[in-house]
């Protein structure tokens, strides 16, 4: 039977003025973790806030796992203030994480703000798989962050900037279709806000370029019984409502209904 | 001391203990077996059915506020006839009280859903004229006394013999009243409360957080006023009651049951400990255990009036 865990959190970094991250025991009877997969953390022991915190796998290692959170509010706060030594209970993981069987070597990883997190896990894992670095395509606001990790799985990494303040001034989605132009690529997985994802996907469908795509959403039990993190899904000529956190988080970006 | 009686008897509907999970919270009992042996719960209100698959409201869908959330699922189901013929069998492999929460847009819609559902392998019928989330129905039929009595009378006929709980909504000038027409009308059993309407704004955007605007609150903030309608319910109704709102331990068992409840849902605690049910089931025993009480029953409306 499933359960949830309480476990140490072995060390935090601070990567940015809203960014940090914490490293926690991996236990031995955890099931395996996929990249795209998330944890529902429990902010705090005594009850409040309420719901747990959805927060993506960064880093999967031995004995520990990685995970990079955004401070966004009062639950993420009490994460960040929680002392390495101490225990946060958590929940997962859950969710089904990228689908990666049928893999191939010609694809690109993209990932957008907050949402490089999953991916670097993603680019680990390929990496193993493949023995070969995969392309990464990574947007930011401003000054990006996590590059030193990052660049530990992908000796390709492509920075785009809002800002301008490094990289390419602009999107991802610039950086993106220079690749689709030039190469043959299979599938483009990708991990971001809203508005990347469904523009990543609007340019890979030009290039009938395949996608998979970590939606984001709010969420209450995170294992799908609740119904309120919903995202439509295209199935035949239907249009269902799917959970996010049972059903995705990944989709196919052909089966996603941006405009609802 | 040997353990404590836990069976209750609702009027005919008899759970082997008084622990059951809120309509809405706990799906079909799929996604929680992974996590808790059903066999421990003493009843299920599986998510609320309707004679025609939903697609449920558009995202955001939950807005999370101080000790509770609002939700806006709006009825999201299968269908009737996919939860006869895909969830039932499912559930009965599990030693729990299968617990049919039905609703409807008229009259007549109720009366087909619980006519198909009564005649369905279930253990009773919760009938929802509560919901705050569909634009017909749901609350509608909830918040009038006379509408309340209609609905319950017409759907009691249409149910044959079949063990019936109307679920009262909070959002009303007198429960009592509310309560006392259900029962005129022929309920079995009473379940309480729904979720109390609200609302969360984002400052930011000056747009509300739910797609929906309002959505019912639930969580251990509206726990206090869901005693409070327990406790004045039971002062009038003989039928027995179903207590719910925020519980999360065993404490806020006894405190339910102590006002008045013959049994209790847990709701919302479940998306923050999936395991609750178990661990509250725990909790109580040894509460009763430690306190010299050898039947559940004995606590019930024990609270000094």
């Amino acid at each position: 039977m499933k359960k949830t865990y309480d476990l140490k959190i072995m060390d935090r970094e601070v990567l940015s003025q809203e960014v940090f991250k914490i490293l926690l025991e991996k236990p031995a009877d955890m099931p395996e973790i996929i990249p795209g997969q998330f944890f529902g953390l429990k902010a705090d022991d005594n009850g409040y806030p309420l719901l747990r915190r959805p927060i993506s796998v960064s880093r999967v290692d031995a004995n520990s796992f990685e995970l990079t959170i955004k401070l966004v509010g009062q639950g993420t706060e009490l994460i960040y203030n929680k002392k390495i030594g101490e225990t946060i209970n958590v929940l997962g993981p859950v969710g089904n994480g990228f689908y990666l069987e049928e893999a191939k070597k010609n694809s690109i990883i993209v990932g957008g703000g907050i949402g490089i997190s999953p991916v670097k896990e993603l680019a680990r894992v390929l990496k193993n798989k493949f023995n070969d670095d995969f392309p990464v395509l990574l947007g930011f606001r401003d000054e990006p962050f996590d590059l030193e990790d990052f660049s530990l799985y992908s000796s390709k990494i492509e920075i785009a900037t809002e800002s301008g303040i490094t990289g390419t001034k602009g999107y991802v989605t610039t950086l993106l279709e220079e690749h689709l132009k030039e190469n043959e690529i299979d599938t483009v997985y990708v991990c971001g806000p809203h508005v990347m994802l469904k523009a990543v996907k609007l340019l890979c469908d030009r290039y009938n370029v395949t996608t998979q795509l970590l939606m984001e959403e709010r969420m209450a039990c995170g294992i799908g019984a609740c119904l309120v993190c919903t995202c439509a899904i295209k199935e035949g000529t239907e249009i269902k409502n799917k959970r996010v956190c049972k059903d995705g988080p990944v989709f196919y970006g052909s089966e996603v209904v941006f405009d609802v | 001391m040997s353990n404590p009686i836990m069976k209750v008897d609702l009027n005919g509907l008899v759970l082997h203990n008084p622990i059951t999970v809120a309509s809405g919270t706990f799906g079909f009992g799929r996604e929680y077996a992974e996590y808790v042996d059903l066999n421990d719960i003493g009843g299920i209100m599986v998510k609320g059915l309707t004679l025609k698959p939903r697609a449920g409201n558009p995202s955001p869908r939950v807005a999370e506020t101080p000790m509770g959330m609002l939700n806006s699922v709006g009825l999201q189901n299968p269908g009737i006839e996919y939860f006869i013929e895909h969830e039932i069998p499912y559930l009965r492999q599990f030693n729990t009280a299968i617990i049919a929460n039905i609703n409807g847009t008229n009259i007549e819609e109720y009366c087909e859903i619980a006519e198909i559902t009564s005649k369905a392998d279930v253990d009773s019928l919760e009938l929802n004229i509560s919901c705050p989330n569909v634009k017909a129905g749901g609350l509608a039929f909830g918040t009038d006394p006379n509408m309340v009595y209609k609905v319950t009378k017409a759907v009691r006929e249409a149910s044959g013999n079949k063990h019936l709980i109307v679920k009262l909504s909070p959002n009303v000038k007198d429960i009592k009243e509310i309560a006392l027409a259900a029962e005129e009308a022929g309920a079995d059993c009473l379940s309480m409360i729904n979720t109390l309407t609200g609302m969360v704004i984002d400052i930011n955007s000056r747009t509300p957080i739910l797609a929906r605007g309002i959505g019912g609150m639930s969580g251990p903030a509206v726990k206090p006023v869901a005693v409070r309608m327990v406790y004045e319910t039971a002062g009038v109704v003989k039928i027995p009651i179903i207590g719910m709102g925020g519980i999360s331990n065993y404490k806020d068992v006894v405190e339910f049951m102590l006002a008045g409840a013959g049994a209790i849902s847990i709701g919302t605690a479940n998306f923050v400990d999936p395991r609750v049910t178990k661990r509250v089931l725990n909790d109580l025993t040894s509460y009763l255990k430690s306190n010299n009480i050898d039947n559940i029953n004995d606590i019930v409306g024990k609270v000094i009036r």
